[in-house]
């Protein structure tokens, strides 16, 4: 009898979950399909490929890339399909349990961060302790998006990168691993690959719990500072670069010097900010002719100011800097 | 190694922008790149602490911040930013509004 309850209970659990889904539906074996026709076509842009790549390279790149956004909407399309599938069939109750309890204990390391949650382990402890229907509720409204988030999250991941290697030529970027990439986009979209992302984050996560704090001793807290402040501080800041590349071109390094003596000679004038000018370890004066000492003097004034946040005096010379050396 | 400068910033700062401000206005003002922000404590205090790095001939005070949600997030984010020019700064934490949040900051092409 007891045999009999198991074996009803098993067969129970299996109709009423359904068949695991866990990546976009691709039949790789119908020779009508319409993948085996995306595969024809790839073919013909490979032979294409080979036969531009000793006269043409340019061309070759062409075609590689071709080859490439050919592809990805075909598996954008089987994507679309398998993410709408798992919503479907969400809405109806009929998951899989595994995927489910898998999903929902990687999104619990993830919303809380705790660092003690083992994925699999939470997965398997709650698959053996069984499940009751508030914890149904609980995954429906948790893991399916979670999921589905992490699926994008990867495939936007790998979309950039074949984006980005896309400008690349033949031999940094050959059809190979133009091909690769297009395996790797379509995984991006897979349950499996969620999984693992959803682990290496809770793997992060509990780095960040262990090491994301700080100590500082007697640094004075710097308030937020307005836009004008920002604005007038690397407004500074841009005409110091601009310098610093007019004193490396020698064509340019003498009209630079000037323009930073000018500016030393008007803060020169400013008693507060002359006492520091003239101080030992400053020590420099607008009849200075090496400008690299002159700007960083300026560079020296400055940093000493910020780090004490004396805002009056950084904004004096600031202003000075903008219109001296913005002229 | 370059000189380094650590940086504390009150919890309550009023929005990412602000922060951004912030930052950007130390970077000008120290002459010095933003190497890492991070939650921290000033003398027991709650702070965002941030450490700059001396540099010179970098584009000083022009960064990005954003929030991101996950380390998948981040890495999307990265990848967007690097197709663009706009090379990774830092990843770490912040309190805006009193909470901790996830940011990641890059730095805007020269122009």
């Amino acid at each position: 009898m007891r045999k009999l309850q198991f074996c009803f209970l098993v067969l129970t659990a299996a109709f009423a979950t359904g068949c695991p889904k866990y990546r976009p539906s691709v039949d790789f074996n119908n020779r009508s399909s319409f993948v085996n026709k995306v595969n024809e076509h790839f073919r013909a842009k490979q032979l294409e490929y080979i036969s531009a790549l000793g006269t043409d390279p340019n061309r070759a790149q062409t075609i590689r890339n071709e080859l490439l956004e050919d592809a990805l909407p075909y598996i954008d399309d089987a994507y679309m399909d398998f993410i709408t599938d798992i919503q479907r069939g969400r809405d109806r109750g009929n998951f899989v349990a595994d995927l489910v309890e898998l999903g929902t204990s990687g999104a619990i390391g993830i919303t809380k961060g705790e660092r003690s949650i083992q994925i699999l382990g939470v997965a398997l402890t709650a698959f053996r302790g069984g499940r009751r229907s508030a914890d149904l509720n609980f995954y429906k409204d948790q893991s399916t998006p979670i999921l589905i988030s992490k699926m994008d999250g990867n495939r936007a991941r790998v979309r950039t990168t074949i984006l980005t290697r896309e400008k690349d030529g033949v031999d940094k970027y050959p059809i190979g691993a133009a091909i690769s990439d297009i395996v790797d986009y379509y995984n991006a979209g897979t349950l499996v690959r969620a999984f693992t992302e959803l682990a290496k984050d809770t793997a992060v996560l509990t780095k960040q719990s262990e090491d994301n704090v700080l100590m500082l001793k007697g640094v004075p807290i710097t308030p937020e500072i307005t836009k004008p402040v920002r604005d007038l501080r690397v407004g500074a800041q841009d005409v110091l670069q601009k310098l610093l590349r007019e004193l490396n071109d020698p064509a340019t390094t003498a009209e630079a010097t000037k323009t930073l003596q000018n500016i030393l000679g008007e803060l020169e004038s400013d008693k507060d900010v002359g006492d520091i000018l003239k101080k030992p370890e400053i020590n420099v004066s607008s009849k200075d002719t090496d400008g690299v000492k002159l700007r960083d003097a300026l560079i020296k004034v400055r940093r000493s100011a910020q780090l004490v946040n004396n805002t009056a005096l950084l904004n004096k010379i600031d202003q000075v800097i903008v219109d001296k050396g913005g002229q | 190694m370059a000189d380094q400068f650590p940086r504390a910033y009150p919890k309550d700062m009023s929005s990412l922008n602000g922060l951004e401000l912030t930052c950007e206005g130390d970077e000008a003002g120290l002459t010095a790149k933003l190497i890492r922000l991070s939650l921290g404590k000033d003398d027991g205090v709650d702070v965002t602490a941030a450490i700059y790095e001396a540099a010179d001939g970098l584009n000083l005070g022009h960064l990005i911040f954003e929030e991101y949600t996950d380390d998948v997030d981040a890495g999307s984010r990265e990848a967007i930013h690097k197709a663009k020019g706009e090379p990774l700064v830092c990843k770490g934490r912040a309190y805006v509004n009193n909470n901790p949040t996830n940011v990641i900051v890059f730095r805007e092409k020269s122009s």
